[in-house]
């Protein structure tokens, strides 16, 4: 809603802060921070000037990549709502599929990190698009493999050389 | 929080198990069942009966809603059977899972259900096997096990909704004889009341929703009169149904299969295939046949073997020893031709098939 007496004057975004569990301060606009679902739940509850939220399981280095995915989210869809009221084509959904593809192109422990984090902070497409990654890494390989990848100690009591 | 060390060091992921369910639910079960022998976690897992009924469930839905991008059949060379995963763009890959029928089977056709198949294995008994898990159990010994030819062996095998059973049917059909059951679980085979002629069995059994099928009857021709049902709740035969008077028109080679969860009757000579589907009708409640035709390129000559995959999608298997999957629309027109890739000329596949994690050891 804009101000409908000065309509150049957009009226200053709403932010709130989130908190790294090393202790550092993030400050986003409220709209970007509202794509996590757990956000979103305890918003309302929250009086307007204290909107800080600790995140004790997210690190600043993950939390990071996550505002910057949902950033990319919230300013993504708004153009592609906008191309479709305008008739215009766009092919901003192909276009942030990449993005998506681009991103979630990390080492196996920043993978880690965006995986629970996204299941933290509830955080749906995100999750989706980590375990589709997890997923594929795992696709075709051998439990050898998959342990050296993920770093899983060989706690198998099945010998896999075994005939059943 | 467990992770404090940084970047580069190595940590332990310690992923929790919903997480984990929804990771194998993005996976192929070989891929899963291979990992079985990754960690203690995935091996617990993948044995709990909730996740398997979950993994199940979803991927019935995908194969329903037509979301699934490959599907599974069975396919055998002599006496071995392997399970084949198909891709729609014609690739094709072997999954883990093989097993052994000493030729009971009549092609194109496995008693499967549930990703459980039943077989009859060297030495010489009745198995129930999950060939992608690699689990099997010798089912005790039936009187009908002495027929000779084995092939003169027909056996059914399904899933009773009611008693949550899996129940085998069997009999000899070279001579008069009485046909057996078996819950997998109990002792011993028990005999079904009435009298069948079980010389009359020509075709193997079909499963579907709680009913076996079977041609029974067939006329000097060869073309099939009756179908035989047989309910498994109450392991009674019930009323036989006729096929439709227009059947053995193309004078091919016919069969009972599966189709969109009815009964189909598949009637093919040369390109040109028949698909009767047993539908209900709504008012009244009544059962029809209704032919799907489906009209194949003229290229695709000498097709030996049809099976519906699903509503616009068959695959074919031609005398050149290749194998098709053929879209088709509503009329029937082949729309797009797709030559599958990676399987030997010498494979035939007998079937189709749906993989489960579904154990041997806990249905008996």
């Amino acid at each position: 809603m804009k101000d409908s007496f000065n309509p150049s004057i957009e009226p200053p975004k709403k932010t709130v802060t989130l908190v790294s569990s090393d202790g550092y301060d993030f400050e986003v606009e409220e709209e970007v921070a509202l794509e996590s679902q757990v956000i979103k739940d305890g918003f309302e509850d929250k009086a307007v000037d204290d909107r800080e939220y600790l995140l004790f399981n997210v690190h600043s280095d993950t939390l990071e990549l996550i505002i910057k995915y949902c950033e990319k989210h919230v300013s993504s869809r708004k153009s592609i709502s906008a191309a479709a009221a305008s008739s215009s084509s766009s092919n901003g959904e192909e276009a942030l599929k990449e993005w998506d593809e681009h991103f979630i192109s990390v080492d196996t422990n920043t993978l880690y990190d965006i995986l629970m984090a996204a299941d933290y902070l509830n955080i749906k497409s995100l999750l989706d698009l980590a375990i589709q990654k997890v997923a594929d890494t795992i696709h075709g390989r051998s439990p050898e493999q998959i342990r050296k990848k993920f770093n899983i100690e060989n706690d198998s009591i099945i010998d896999p050389w075994a005939s059943e | 929080m467990k992770r404090v060390c940084k970047r580069g060091e190595t940590v332990n992921h310690d992923v929790p198990d919903e997480i984990m369910v929804y990771i194998m639910s993005k996976l192929p079960l070989n891929s899963i069942v291979r990992f079985k022998c990754a960690c203690k976690q995935w091996c617990a897992l993948i044995q709990d009966e909730a996740f398997i009924q979950f993994h199940f469930s979803l991927r019935h839905r995908q194969v329903n809603l037509r979301h699934h991008t490959s599907f599974q059949v069975i396919g055998r060379i002599g006496f071995f059977y392997v399970i084949y995963s198909i891709e729609q763009d014609g690739s094709s890959t072997v999954i883990e899972g093989k097993f052994f029928d000493s030729n009971s089977f009549i092609d194109p056709f496995v008693p499967a259900c549930n990703g459980l198949v039943c077989s009859l294995g060297s030495p010489q008994a009745l198995y129930v096997s999950n060939p992608v898990t690699n689990d099997s159990v010798t089912l005790p010994e039936p009187r009908f096990l002495k027929a000779f030819p084995p092939s003169n062996i027909r056996l059914g095998f399904g899933f009773d909704i009611v008693s949550k059973k899996y129940k085998v049917v069997g009999c000899d059909a070279s001579r008069h004889s009485k046909i057996e059951v078996l819950a997998l679980g109990e002792e011993s085979w028990r005999p079904v009341e009435g009298n069948i002629d079980t010389t009359r069995f020509k075709d193997q059994i079909i499963h579907l929703n709680g009913m076996l099928y079977w041609f029974s009857t067939e006329t000097a021709r060869g073309v099939p009169r009756q179908i035989t049902t047989f309910n498994l709740t109450h392991e009674r035969f019930g009323v036989e149904i006729s096929v439709p008077d227009d059947i053995g028109f193309l004078k091919g080679r016919h069969w009972l299969c599966e189709f969109e969860g009815c009964l189909c009757v598949i009637d093919h000579y040369q390109n040109m295939i028949d698909m009767w589907v047993l539908k209900t009708t709504c008012d009244n409640n009544k059962q029809v046949w209704v032919n799907r035709p489906i009209i194949l390129p003229s290229e695709l000559k000498m097709v030996t073997n049809v099976i519906p995959i699903a509503d616009g999608l068959v695959l074919v298997r031609c005398r050149q020893e290749n194998n098709y999957l053929c879209h088709y629309n509503q009329v029937g027109r082949v729309s797009n031709v797709i030559k599958v890739r990676n399987i030997p000329g010498c494979m035939l596949i007998a079937g189709k098939y749906e993989d489960s994690l579904v154990p041997v050891r806990s249905v008996c």
